[in-house]
């Protein structure tokens, strides 16, 4: 009863809470190998404006420059026009210079996860001439609940964000490989 | 194998048995705690948990380590002797920052959902009904992080959705000040001297310092993008702080309240521990399920060693069991 009486609580003011991280939050670990040399793979990801080259479910980024509330800080913000309806907005995180990595964290979207943030990763592979690209992901489910509805739960989740990795990565692989 | 051989792996054993301390990761996604060596840096045990382990505490005295299990419900106790679990105590609310009293007679246990804080007396805890006996002092919105003040007298609780630190005292389990702090306090740590508390407020980016004696906020210093948690060396000059949003740890020194190095580490970087045997400091990542050690005196990371999915490691989680 008093479980059910916290679920009810909580639905009330979800959007309160939509800012906080649940305790149990979830992972996608994407990693795929590209016939690319690294600088070459980095071009692409690294443009932060670009993603529409290789993501398949990009139509169009609008990339905006301004003052993060949070840090104080200018930071770049785009806001991705989805193919398949809606769009997404993220903000680019800090990163250190000489990695080849590229950061996001999620302000509001048309995908079922709150609380998202990633990184993209690349790294020379095993041959010379391959790149290695991890992509990595930390976010709740929609509802920001242990126990959420279908929809909204982490199956949910978890199934958005492979779909998003999947289709990114293999657009990545294409445009690359085609140079 | 020649006697030399024989006589250098005993010492080895006997070594890692009783001087390195050990690193207790707790891994999420694994429903497993890592005992990593410190001294070999190396995974030396892995200890079947609840379910989506979370926050430590060590209790030297006996050298046992409770474990919060958020999706599992429960606490689990663990043998540090022998790493093995020998109790559980099933709850019915879901526990995260966990910290024991300075005599370890008392644990306290954040309710994250129901904004409560559950006292356990520590001999009871390994009572089949143990999840049944504590007592519930109401607390500030999602507590969190927790640390005793160094007189053993106040527990300091991160009140992440209500942006204040609330302090409880000990002898009369009520709750006794109020300090408001940064968006979102998470972890805390005392200085080596205990004269400051320090508290990380995820959102506003930065550290708050809190005078222990006047409870009064006297610094705010500005971190790495969502800070998570921090630790202390034992004289107080420094404090290290995870920066989730930035895969970075930002060492600040206390004198002058500035961050004078900015180090990269694993992603999502969340719990922190100094490992003073060794001047290393010791970082979770929770991205690449490992730690990173870091050594103190040059801030170069000098090793990692892989643990399990979403390691954590959120609270005390550096241990010398003997």
């Amino acid at each position: 009863m008093k479980y059910l009486r916290t679920l009810a609580f909580l639905i009330s003011f979800i959007p309160l809470f939509v800012l906080a991280c649940g305790p149990s939050p979830q992972k996608v670990t994407k990693e795929i190998t590209i016939k690319a040399e690294p600088a070459q793979v980095w071009a692409l990801v690294s443009d932060f404006g670009g993603m529409q080259r290789w993501h398949a479910n990009v139509l169009e980024t609008t990339l905006v420059h301004k003052l993060d509330a949070e840090s104080g800080k200018e930071m770049n913000y785009r806001t991705l026009k989805l193919k398949d309806g809606g769009s997404i907005v993220e903000k680019q995180r800090e990163t250190q210079a000489d990695e080849m990595k590229l950061g996001v964290i999620l302000e509001q979207g048309d995908i079922a996860v709150s609380n998202y943030s990633d990184a993209i990763t690349v790294k020379p592979g095993a041959v010379a001439g391959e790149s290695i690209v991890t992509w990595v992901g930390r976010f709740n489910n929609k509802a920001n609940l242990m126990q959420a509805p279908e929809g909204q739960d982490n199956a949910a989740a978890i199934a958005a964000v492979e779909s998003w990795f999947g289709l990114g990565l293999e657009g990545l692989k294409k445009a690359a490989e085609a140079k | 194998m020649g006697k030399f051989t024989l006589f250098a792996l005993f010492a080895l054993f006997s070594c890692s048995a009783t001087a390195a301390p050990f690193a207790y990761i707790t891994n999420q996604g694994a429903d497993t705690v890592s005992v990593v060596d410190l001294g070999l840096n190396k995974v030396v045990a892995t200890i079947a948990t609840g379910k989506a382990p979370v926050g430590v505490a060590i209790d030297h005295n006996k050298n046992r380590l409770y474990v919060t299990n958020v999706e599992g419900r429960s606490v689990s106790i663990i043998d540090m002797m022998n790493n093995k679990p020998i109790g559980e105590i099933k709850l019915a609310i879901s526990p995260v920052g966990i910290v024991l009293s300075k005599d370890a007679t008392q644990l306290f246990v954040a309710d994250w959902f129901e904004d409560h804080i559950l006292v356990f007396d520590t001999k009871k805890v390994l009572d089949a009904d143990a999840g049944q006996h504590f007592e519930e002092v109401p607390m500030g919105k999602a507590p969190a992080g927790m640390v005793v003040s160094q007189d053993g007298k106040s527990l300091y609780v991160a009140n992440r959705d209500s942006d204040e630190v609330g302090v409880m005292d000990i002898k009369s389990l009520k709750v006794v000040n109020k300090i408001t702090v940064g968006k979102h306090p998470f972890g805390m740590a005392l200085s080596g001297d205990g004269k400051n508390l320090y508290v990380v407020n995820v959102q506003s980016n930065s550290v708050s310092m809190i005078d222990t004696h006047s409870n009064m906020v006297t610094a705010t210093i500005n971190v790495g993008e969502h800070p998570y948690c921090v630790t202390t060396n034992p004289d107080g000059s420094r404090a290290y702080v995870t920066n989730t949003g930035a895969d970075s740890l930002s060492v600040i020194d206390t004198q002058s309240q500035k961050v004078i190095a900015t180090i990269p580490t694993g992603g999502f970087p969340e719990g922190v521990g100094y490992d003073d045997s060794n001047n290393h400091v010791i970082v979770a990542s929770w991205m690449d399920d490992e730690i990173n050690v870091i050594d103190a005196k040059t801030l170069k990371k000098v090793n990692s060693v892989a643990t399990a999915s979403k390691s954590r490691a959120f609270g005390q989680f550096i241990g010398n069991p003997k």
